[in-house]
């Protein structure tokens, strides 16, 4: 402050009386006393000037800035809203074309995989359906050699697959032997 | 006044409109006074002083009553000045804040033509000299630093107690004290001058 820490440490212990009574531990000095009352002298005038008023209608301006912030949050929770709806409406759309795109492609595989279901009845669908075609072409195929009596009479399965003409049987071949000979 | 204030704040917490309204011209002068003393600028007081009373509507719920109200709004409105300077230092990159020209002519002096003095003024040369005094210690408050102007606002111009000030500003009332004295040290530097008259240095009293 004065640049001298003493009187700085002085002027601070006179400021520190500024709040007692006129009158009540004044200083002996004579000098001590006009700078205390020049120190009660600064706080009087701020006690006299410092306090200001707002200018007109500052109360009413508040007022308008409230309402003001309430008509805002109100039309952003409004705007927010209708932004939801939007959203769900996009969702809903994105969610119902999938939808149709799958149904679409779901029905085109059906149309064109169904022929070839038909020429080839659950063959490679299920596993006992293929014992049960092999089977019978087994037999066939054994009953060609005619090393079985069976085999030929188990009836061709009601399928599509070609079924072999049987092979005549190796006796049929050799030379028939006659009672006479 | 207290009794008066709690039945408006209970109002402001059940959303009272009215309750509000009075809470509102009941202390828009004093916010006002400790921003615009802070600041120093009207416009940006006003500024203050209004995000102070709009964000009573949002904070009012944190009031718990410890306290008088005025010492909670108080500290609510130092709250929005500091941050406010911080604001005003980091746009303005170091400037000082713009002062107005004559700070001490805004106040309530200009209601009667008569500025106000303690005490009975006869005579006009007496007053001249207490509006020249004023004017002086307006334009020294806002050089000196704004810790110590807040401390001195909240005593001098508002007439708060320094247990008072202490819990506005949260530092301990030793502190407040401290910086309330070094701050009339200061201003009386600016106002009269760095020369002390050479004194005897006692504090003995008088006979």
């Amino acid at each position: 402050m004065t640049g001298r820490p003493e009187k700085d440490a002085r002027l601070e212990r006179l400021a520190a009386q500024v709040d007692e009574d006129a009158g009540v531990g004044a200083p002996s000095d004579e000098a001590d006393r006009r700078t205390l009352d020049q120190l009660r002298a600064l706080r009087d005038a701020l006690r006299a000037a410092g306090p200001a008023k707002a200018s007109a209608g500052f109360a009413e301006r508040v007022l308008e800035r409230v309402a003001e912030e309430e008509r805002m949050v109100k039309l952003f929770a409004q705007r927010a809203r209708r932004d939801r709806v939007l959203v769900w409406v996009q969702a809903a759309s994105l969610a119902a074309l999938f939808l149709a795109y799958g149904g679409l492609l779901a029905l085109t595989r059906v149309n064109h995989v169904g022929p070839r279901w038909q020429e080839q009845p659950a063959a490679s669908a299920r596993p006992d359906a293929q014992a049960s075609v092999d089977e019978p072409a087994l037999a066939v195929q054994t009953a060609g050699f005619g090393l079985q009596d069976g085999p030929s009479e188990v009836a061709a399965p009601e399928s599509r697959f070609p079924i072999p003409e049987p092979r005549p049987s190796l006796s049929s071949l050799l030379p028939r032997r006659t009672a006479s000979g | 006044v207290h009794e008066n204030d709690q039945a408006l704040v209970d109002g402001l917490r059940h959303g009272d409109a009215q309750a509000y309204r009075e809470l509102v011209r009941q202390y828009e002068h004093r916010v006002f006074t400790i921003a615009y003393r802070m600041l120093g600028n009207r416009q940006e007081a006003e500024d203050v002083a209004q995000d102070v009373f709009v964000s009573l509507i949002r904070s009012i719920h944190s009031f718990r009553g410890d306290s008088l109200f005025s010492t909670w709004l108080f500290r609510v409105a130092v709250n929005h000045v500091k941050n406010h300077i911080k604001y005003l230092r980091r746009r303005r990159a170091g400037m000082k804040v713009a002062w107005d020209a004559h700070p001490g002519w805004e106040p309530r002096a200009a209601e009667d033509g008569h500025f106000p003095t303690v005490g009975r003024v006869d005579r006009p040369d007496q007053e001249s000299s207490a509006r020249e005094m004023a004017a002086k210690a307006l334009e020294a408050l806002g050089k000196i630093d704004p810790e110590f102007r807040q401390a001195l606002v909240l005593r001098e111009i508002e007439g708060l107690s320094y247990d008072q000030i202490a819990e506005i500003t949260g530092v301990p009332e030793g502190t407040v004290k401290s910086r309330i004295h070094r701050a009339r040290a200061a201003l009386h530097c600016l106002v009269f001058g760095t020369e002390l008259e050479e004194g005897g240095g006692g504090d003995e009293e008088e006979p």
